[in-house]
């Protein structure tokens, strides 16, 4: 394969990304690997010379497309927020179309393919833990939920989200379609999604997929949901240091500015936070920590500029070895900004770091469980 | 090598470094085989392939550096240190094939000192993640290079980078202390504790700027400063690019230790400062000027070089406008405003003394226009690293339609930096001021220091008789 169709069609916009070192904060695979093929820059080389017709795929172009994440916090780290990770995911799904892809993308897709569509019986309020799907232990996130949503349809079900992340637009699509379906025949007034890559995935991957929900139908993020209804807990060990998902950038609504990446400054607590991005989807956690007086911490890599949990983009289905690695450093992120807890509204983050959080790294919270904890 | 020795050869690399620190597909080669040097980027971008190393090789630790060191000496093979790949000089281009060294996994901080205020780190750490460190203990490295974020501290040094406080605080070479540094042997050494000394000559400065021709720098002792309490900046619009530098001129010689001081001639102030800072200026040249300290000092600091800058004649656009441009100054380096290919364009900076700065810059700004004229040649610059005897010009060329061919792109670039850097010489300049001098211009290095290159010369083919360390820079050749 040479210029496929979908990284071709982003050449121009690759072309600028090509030989600018500025990204190596954002090259988060990269800071464990310490390999220069893991940048944005050494990817953004590689992805226009294929695009352009100067060379072809390898087997090991396509690992390292592969071994990294979308790059969104590349994307949100740019100045001028070029879309790098749109970039990314036409690679991988022309990867993935001509078959080269490896044999643990092969399998994962695989296996996200193999779960069926569920069956949703009629209903008011549906809701879909698209997070919770990917979890090791799906069922956990879902156990107590019912009677936190008084008495919602609970499931845990592929979104399309990771299918899609692994370029397996396809799969992708028909995912998302029979899910839809599925909802549409329920015909519930609300859905609500367990976490910020649910949440995008039901508002603005579907659509474009070309299977957008109906309009009658409401989606609302579990963590808005609770705080309208419920009183959280406040038995929680702080200072917290509030963990964004990846896909939070995605739904933010401002981009993180460029000030706030600049050397020579000390951390003025708090000070300088929103400019990481803001919007209601990084809001939201926070004012439920907040709402129990609890005291929170900040970094530079958080908002819109958060780093990856390691279980972004597939990257924890395909290679767990580099997801785990991701999960040691934020909890190691989060502990040097002197936090005993570290919370987050996903659920896929937040089972992802509780399985490789040592003794010594701060406790990790799903936030809803502050709510579930401080009972009706 | 041949193809079994050369399996041998990464098989042994292997057992000193780990075998998943070798890396030999050619994805992995190419991402060592450019950095911003505009003729590799142009080899890219019209679908060459440019040399690639034999292998790139990421060692742990100072150990398996020395180790790589005496395997590559047994095999004639050439070492290429590698840091954060943002030089724009082709310091790391393996002309001449052989090993990359990534130095990166030797990221790790020694000590910070805050008694003596300086920093042990070891060399590959990134600029930033230092910075950050250094940071949230109150304190800076303050070498704010545009490449922070990607530089690391061995990149710094090998170089000799400047950053954008340099005119107070100083460039790389005035802010290390200490090097630890792997010779072309494999022997780690260690240069005197302290830079300033009567003990002989400073072997420190034999290493820094020599883009590890010499050795590869692993360890360095940088000297730190506690974080200002106050930054303060202000923009000024001078009536003429003159006019500005003789303030720029009194301000140092009156010891105001400003630490940013940022001139732009009367081009770049439209092309560069209105286009990426949006700012509201039509002509003149534009000047921001910054103070950082205490904030008694600073205000007398800054009234005395306001009190020069109005006596010549300057519009002063106040402290929000410099305020912007210090929170934007990074905006010029990344893409889309950074300038690209197919674009041909180079930064021909240098140095000189006041004296002789106004005649270097109109000249190389007349003759560069004149004789490329064909080719549409325009060049700018601004003066942004001041010293109390001189200042460095930061110019650059821009030919937005070079020849599609790249073999002729390649010739037009060369000769527009041979005549560049001749006059540089001409006019009491030197070749580079704070870029380095790799692949880019490794050819002017003997004619820039005449009979005393056969000091480098014996240095080199005394602790190098192979020639093995990154051949082909420097104004040295292939390897022996």
């Amino acid at each position: 394969m040479t210029a496929a169709s979908h990284l071709a069609a982003m050449a121009a916009d690759i072309s600028a990304l090509r030989f600018c070192p500025m990204y190596v904060p954002a090259d988060e695979v990269a800071g464990i690997t310490r390999l220069e093929s893991h940048t944005t820059r050494a990817r953004a080389v590689q992805m226009w010379r294929i695009a352009a017709g100067h060379a072809r795929w390898t087997a090991r172009d396509a690992a390292i497309l592969y071994e990294t994440t979308l790059d969104s916090l590349s994307e949100a780290f740019d100045v001028w927020h070029a879309p790098i990770r749109r970039m990314m995911l036409a690679a991988r799904a022309d990867i993935w179309a001509s078959g080269l892809a490896p044999p643990c993308v092969v399998r994962a897709v695989g296996v996200l393919e193999a779960e069926a569509v569920p069956v949703i019986a009629p209903c008011e309020t549906v809701f879909i833990g698209g997070e919770a799907a990917q979890c090791a232990e799906a069922g956990a996130y879902l156990e107590g939920m019912a009677e936190l949503l008084d008495g919602a349809t609970c499931l845990a079900t592929q979104t399309g989200a990771a299918a899609c992340a692994l370029g397996a637009v396809d799969a992708a699509r028909r995912q998302a379609e029979g899910l839809r379906d599925a909802i549409v025949r329920a015909n519930p007034r609300t859905l609500i999604a367990d976490g910020p890559e649910t949440l995008w995935a039901l508002t603005k991957l579907w659509p474009e997929l070309g299977a957008p929900l109906p309009t009658g139908i409401r989606v609302v993020p579990l963590m808005l949901h609770l705080a309208r209804t419920r009183e959280p807990s406040t038995a929680i060990a702080g200072p917290v240091f509030v963990h964004d998902a990846r896909a939070a950038y995605l739904l933010s609504e401002t981009k993180p500015e460029a000030l706030i990446v600049m050397p020579g400054y000390a951390r003025q607590p708090g000070a300088q936070e929103k400019a990481c991005g803001t919007g209601s989807v990084f809001d939201v956690p926070r004012a439920a920590v907040a709402a129990g007086g609890i005291d929170m911490v900040w970094g530079q890599w958080t908002r819109g500029l958060a780093r990856s949990c390691g279980a972004d983009d597939g990257l924890h289905l395909t290679h767990p070895h580099l997801g785990a690695g991701l999960a040691r450093e934020r909890l190691a992120y989060a502990a040097g900004l002197g936090a005993r807890t570290l919370a987050s509204d996903s659920p896929m983050a937040a089972d992802w770091l509780l399985r490789h959080r040592t003794e010594v790294d701060p406790a990790v919270l799903w936030l809803p469980r502050l709510y579930q904890e401080a009972g009706p | 090598m041949k193809t079994i020795a050369r399996q041998m050869f990464l098989n042994e690399l292997g057992a000193i470094v780990g075998a998943n620190h070798v890396h030999t597909s050619e994805a992995d080669r190419l991402a060592y085989a450019v950095d911003a040097y505009w003729s590799a980027r142009l080899w890219i971008d019209r679908g060459r392939v440019p040399e690639l190393p034999d292998a790139a090789v990421a060692p742990g630790s100072v150990d398996e550096v020395a180790a790589i060191v005496r395997l590559a000496n047994v095999h004639r093979v050439p070492l290429i240190p590698f840091g954060g790949g943002s030089n724009s000089q082709g310091c790391i281009i393996p002309v001449h094939g052989g090993v990359t060294v990534d130095l990166k996994r030797l990221n790790r901080i020694r000590e910070i000192n805050e008694r003596s205020g300086y920093v042990v780190a070891e060399a590959g750490i990134n600029g930033f993640a230092l910075e950050t460190a250094l940071n949230d203990r109150g304190w800076t490295l303050p070498h704010y290079p545009a490449s922070v974020h990607a530089a690391t501290l061995g990149g710094y040094l090998a170089c000799r980078g400047s950053g954008t406080v340099s005119t107070k605080y100083g460039k790389a070479e005035d802010l290390v202390m200490s090097i630890e540094v792997v010779l072309p042997n494999g022997d780690v050494m260690r240069t005197l504790p302290v830079p300033n000394h009567a003990a002989g000559p400073g072997i420190l400065q034999v290493f820094v700027g020599a883009e590890g021709v010499f050795g590869i720098i692993t360890e360095a002792t940088m000297r730190i400063e506690r974080l200002p309490e106050v930054r303060r900046f202000r923009s000024f619009l001078f009536p003429d690019l003159a006019a500005g530098l003789e303030a720029g001129r009194r301000i140092m010689l009156d010891r105001l230790q400003p630490c940013v001081m940022r001139l732009y001639d009367e081009r770049a102030t439209i092309r560069t400062v209105k286009h990426v800072l949006d700012a509201p200026v039509e002509r003149g040249a534009y000047m921001v000027i910054g103070f950082d300290g205490f904030a008694d000092i600073v205000d007398v600091q800054e009234r005395r070089a306001l009190a020069i800058c109005a006596d010549l004649g300057a519009e002063d656009l106040g402290a929000a406008a410099g305020q912007h441009w210090w929170d934007h100054r990074y905006d010029f380096y990344f893409p889309p405003k950074a300038p690209d290919l197919p674009w041909m364009f180079g930064t021909l900076d240098t140095v000189t003394t006041f004296d002789r700065m106004e005649a270097l810059y109109a000249d190389k700004k007349r003759q560069l226009e004149e004789r490329f004229r064909d080719h549409g040649l325009y060049y700018y610059a601004h003066f942004s690293h001041w010293f109390h005897w001189g200042v460095m010009v930061y110019d650059r060329f821009f030919i937005e339609k070079p020849p599609t061919d790249a073999d002729e792109a390649l010739a037009l670039h060369d000769a527009v930096w041979t005549l560049a850097v001749r006059i540089n010489l001409a006019h009491g300049g030197v070749i580079n001021e704070h870029h380095g001098v790799g692949l880019k211009l490794a050819r002017f290095v003997r004619e820039q220091f005449g009979n005393g290159f056969q000091v480098l010369d014996g240095i080199k083919d005394r602790i190098d008789p192979h020639h093995i360390l990154n051949p082909g820079k420097m104004g040295f050749g292939a390897p022996r």
